[in-house]
């Protein structure tokens, strides 16, 4: 009755599935694609390392130590006399490693954690942000040092480490984000058509929580690899002679004054992996909500 | 016997500053086909009413029957197989639908959760309830945001339909829609009611709506009915002091009518902790002293109940 | 300028021209919009959600987000004064002091963190050179005035409930004795009987103060209880606008006709609502003739033909509509475009002053 007059619609529209749309629209987003491409490039530069990386990571050179760039070594080498180019593509496998694994297992356990305290409230509440509190109470790094101190050195203890550390942060944000939503009208709605607390909050109350969270990850995994670095640095992260992009970053600090390219080559690294990563999840976060014109 | 039997029904949430009375003591019953408005004006407690009534939120005393069954005192699962009778329909048709789902995908939802429908049967069903509510077919895979609200409206209407209830609360359903579109709103619930036999609770803070879809009307204030009545005779006859004022705040799209208007003084306070007695005493032009002991629901004459001791002269008894 | 004052109206929107540009597209906001007001008049801007009355007045007050809004074209003659010519500098001056405006959500009109005493005061002493004592009397007269008690100066906003922010909101738009105020649907997030309270109020202070007011709304009601005229807005253009007691009375735009259909009366016995059918049209994709066309039950071809002007139907009754103006249909038929329009106007001469429409279609065939 009222459909008689259509104001301009895209007439006929064809049932395709959100992921194939959000696919779309990231490509079309130029920025968030060629952020997906550099992080694709050094994931696939990790992966391929024996392949791509012209020496080995352990290989010394004594008689061409701290070396600045040259066509020989790239991007020069280090105190050791080790192709710094060669370890940055290794460390790939290390750092994006502990970067994006640390933040899927934060994001893994935060998560839910922070929806069942969102959803649920009162007690439920309660006791699971004041058991944040006392994760948030430790200095980030300080925490970490005590877990990898406990657990030993080693890149998978790294992982949890870092992992556990920045999980409360998930929690919040995600309860936070799903205070508003459980509000709503359509939870409300979900309810009265006898949906279950499980189906209501995977299907209605997370979807619409995860755009901040998204941002909030692709971040953290910038944090991570820094926070890598400190660990590293004591001794408690990634055992030398594994290269790893945080760890030749602080390395490289006690030389800055005569051999930058021990800093800026790994900072370099590390800058564009991030860039990229934010830059891809802002695009992320765009493209999965509807209500972003395509 | 009558679809829907409240009797005393009360809902207090808790506050840090005391116990908020949202629904103290509503008493009513409404026969099939039927439609109840329940009138009042914003924090009167009648959205709360209506999600008590559906369970949504437990209520803390009195009882309702629905099709002679006691709804609370029922068990989950019974109450699961009761909640597909009674559905409810939203006022704002912008946060009453999930932004993440498209049109189909918000009334297939509900089918989901029932095993009533096998896969191939739920795109059938989704089909025609949207024709029902009169949405084209193009508009399936549309998101809630590229519709406007005359439309979002009605997929809200189609998903409370979807599990073919036989109550449905409307809670102020056209209030947040332009009139134009509010006027097919309301021809929209008519028809469904005569097709498919449904009963309405109707709230809205809107009178010429209320008078205009309803068969009986329930004025409510602070929590509590203050005025039922047939709505006819609520509109001719109008007996409360706050019923009074109510309808003579209305504004009417005529400048030849001049209406005598009670201008109330003060505002609605929140319930919360509220003294024994009228609780519209403190803006009653014809307040008191037999007010501040309480009212009693009087029948004026049939199907006509007032809460108000001046006009009943029920004073005396209630003491 | 006391020469001018005289002659020219009070407030005169001519030709005013709004567009939005989202996404590649461009939203034709508001189209040609021309209308006068004349001291201590209220008139009434009614229409549907979308149709652009709260850029109409936005664009007198000049607060419209640029980008994406864009006037377009038009003037803005206020006291004389070019409104749209003015700089932003000398803009300041006027606003808040010579024309404030109302919003409608009382709630976020209001600052949490001052008391609402502070508030009007900041709003006084930023165009008034008073000492702060003075300026204190002021804001407590003004309290007083919208019927809030002097003593509660000092309370926040949280404090006050929604009809009396309101008033705190209308107190703080008039603290400079505005010439004009610019009210953006003020009640709708009340309830009827605050409205009823502060419409009463409202009407009070407009007599005292004499004050012009340009009110928007949807609802009709409002309209009979406080308007002098009225304006009816339906996709960025007026389509029909006149002395309420006239447009009330003989209401001749099919779209004012369904309003009135739309809404379920009192005393009356209908079983059966009369709707507008359809939808308003996209404002990024109008409809080339008449903009109600593809709603209106008396549409023929004619209608969908060419846009439609506004005419003068009776003295100060303006209907945009070439049906309900049957003996202005011929000058539409002759296919001769505007300047057919244009020449068939002048010579019928309609009733009464005319020199608002010719003016107007001069513009319109100018742009085009």
């Amino acid at each position: 009755m009222a459909d008689q007059i259509k104001p301009k619609e895209k007439s006929g529209k064809k049932k395709e599935s959100m992921l194939r749309i959000t696919l779309r629209r990231l490509l079309k987003n130029k920025l968030a694609a060629a952020g997906f491409l550099v992080f694709l490039l050094f994931v696939l530069m990790a992966v391929f390392a024996p392949l791509i990386a012209p020496y080995d990571y352990t290989e010394q050179n004594l008689y061409q130590t701290l070396a600045g760039p040259s066509a020989e070594h790239l991007c020069g080498t280090d105190e050791v006399g080790r192709d710094i180019l060669s370890r940055l593509i290794y460390g790939g496998r290390y750092s994006l490693q502990i970067g994006v694994l640390s933040v899927v297992l934060a994001a893994g356990i935060g998560i839910p954690l922070g929806a069942i305290a969102g959803f649920y409230g009162k007690r439920m509440d309660d006791l699971l942000m004041r058991l944040m509190d006392v994760f948030q109470a430790i200095p980030n790094l300080m925490l970490a040092i005590a877990l990898s101190a406990t657990l030993g050195a080693g890149v998978g203890n790294c992982i949890l480490a870092l992992g556990i550390t920045s999980m409360p942060a998930f929690a919040r944000m995600t309860r936070a984000s799903i205070l508003n939503i459980r509000g709503m009208e359509y939870v409300e709605a979900a309810k009265s058509t006898n949906s279950n607390d499980f189906h209501t909050i995977v299907r209605h109350v997370l979807p619409n929580a995860m755009a901040p969270l998204l941002v909030q990850s692709t971040m953290n995994v910038a944090t991570a690899i820094l926070n890598a670095a400190a660990l590293s640095f004591i001794g408690l992260g990634v055992q030398p002679p594994l290269p790893e992009w945080g760890a030749m970053l602080s390395i490289g600090r006690t030389y800055i004054r005569d051999h930058w390219h021990m800093c800026v080559f790994p900072g370099l690294t590390i800058f564009l992996n991030v860039m990229a990563l934010n830059v891809f999840g802002d695009g992320l976060r765009d493209a999965l909500d509807p209500r972003m014109k395509s | 016997m009558p679809m829907l039997e409240v009797q005393d029904l009360k809902k207090y949430f808790d506050t840090p500053r005391g116990k908020l009375h949202a629904v103290d003591g509503i008493s009513f019953c409404l026969e099939q086909g039927k439609t109840l408005g329940v009138v009042g004006e914003s924090g009167c407690g009648k959205s709360t009413l209506g999600r008590t009534i559906l369970h949504l939120t437990e209520p803390t005393g009195g009882k309702i029957f629905f099709g002679g069954e006691d709804v609370t005192s029922v068990d989950r699962a019974r109450l699961k197989k009761l909640r597909e009778d009674m559905q409810i329909i939203f006022q704002d048709p912008f946060s009453s639908l999930n932004p993440r789902m498209t049109v189909s995908e918000a009334v297939t939802d509900p089918l989901k959760l029932t095993n009533r429908y096998a896969k191939g049967e739920m795109e059938e069903r989704v089909n025609s309830l949207m024709e029902t509510v009169g949405l084209t077919e193009r508009l399936r895979n549309s998101y809630p945001h590229e519709l406007d609200g005359g439309r979002r409206q009605r997929v809200g209407i189609a998903r409370s339909l979807a599990l073919e209830p036989k109550f449905i609360v409307c809670d102020e359903p056209v209030s947040a829609l332009d009139v134009s579109i509010q006027a097919q709103i309301l021809n929209l619930l008519q028809d469904l009611q005569e097709s498919k036999k449904l009963t309405y609770l109707f709230i809205t803070h809107d009178l010429s709506v209320v008078r205009y879809i309803s068969n009986d009307i329930c004025v409510m204030y602070m929590g509590q009915m203050v005025e039922m009545s047939p709505s006819k005779e609520l509109f001719q006859n109008p007996v409360h002091p706050y019923t009074k004022a109510l309808l003579s705040a209305i504004l009417v799209p005529d400048i030849h009518v001049k209406r005598e208007r009670v201008l109330l003084k003060g505002e609605v306070s929140s319930p919360i902790n509220p003294k024994p007695g009228c609780r519209f005493a403190a803006r009653c032009p014809y307040a008191c002293k037999q007010c501040e002991h309480g009212q009693k629901k009087v029948e004026i004459s049939p199907g006509h109940f007032v809460a108000c001791n001046v006009v009943t002269g029920a004073g005396a008894e209630s003491l | 300028m006391e020469e001018t004052e005289r002659m020219e109206p009070f407030l005169k929107v001519e030709d005013l021209t709004v567009q939005y540009t989202a996404g590649g597209e461009v939203i034709k906001a508001v189209n040609k919009v021309s209308f006068t007001l004349s001291k201590g008049e209220t008139i009434g801007l009614v229409g549907e959600t979308g149709a652009g009355k709260t850029t109409i007045v936005k664009s007198i007050l000049r607060i419209l987000p640029d980008p994406p809004a864009k006037i377009k074209s038009g003037t803005i003659t206020f006291k004389g004064q070019e409104l749209l010519s003015l700089s932003e500098h000398q803009m300041r001056k006027i606003r808040g002091s010579q024309i404030s405006m109302i919003f409608q959500d009382p709630m976020t009109a209001l600052n949490p963190v001052f008391t609402v005493g502070e508030q009007i005061l900041e709003a006084l002493r930023l165009h008034r050179k008073m000492s702060k004592k003075e300026a204190y009397t002021k804001v407590c007269e003004m309290l007083e005035m919208v019927g809030i008690p002097a003593e509660r100066y000092g309370e926040y906003p949280h404090q006050f409930s929604g009809g009396m922010k309101q008033r705190v909101v209308i107190a703080m738009a008039l603290s400079c004795n505005p010439a004009l105020l610019l009210a953006d649907e003020p009640t709708t997030a009340l309830d009827v009987t605050i409205q009823a309270q502060v419409l009463h109020m409202m009407n009070r202070l407009k007599k005292e103060l004499g004050t012009s007011v340009i009110m928007i709304t949807h609802d009709l009601g409002i309209v009979a209880e406080v308007c002098d005229r009225v304006a009816v807005v339906y996709a960025g253009e007026i389509v029909e606008m006149g002395d309420k007691v006239h447009l009330f009375d003989h209401g001749l735009h099919p779209y004012t006709e369904g309003l009135f259909h739309s809404i379920p009366s009192l005393t009356g016995d209908e079983t059966r609502l009369k709707p507008i059918k359809g939808l308003p049209p996209n404002p990024a994709d109008l409809p080339k003739g008449c903009k109600f066309a593809p709603r209106c039950p008396y549409a023929s071809e004619v209608c969908r033909e060419a846009p439609v002007l506004l005419r003068e139907a009776e003295p100060g009754h303006f209907v945009r509509c070439i049906k309900k103006l049957a003996a202005d249909i011929k000058t539409d038929m002759t296919g001769k475009k505007d300047k057919g329009i244009d020449i068939a106007a002048a010579e019928n001469r309609p009733q009464g002053s005319a020199t608002d429409f010719i003016k107007r279609s001069r513009a319109a065939r100018e742009v085009e």
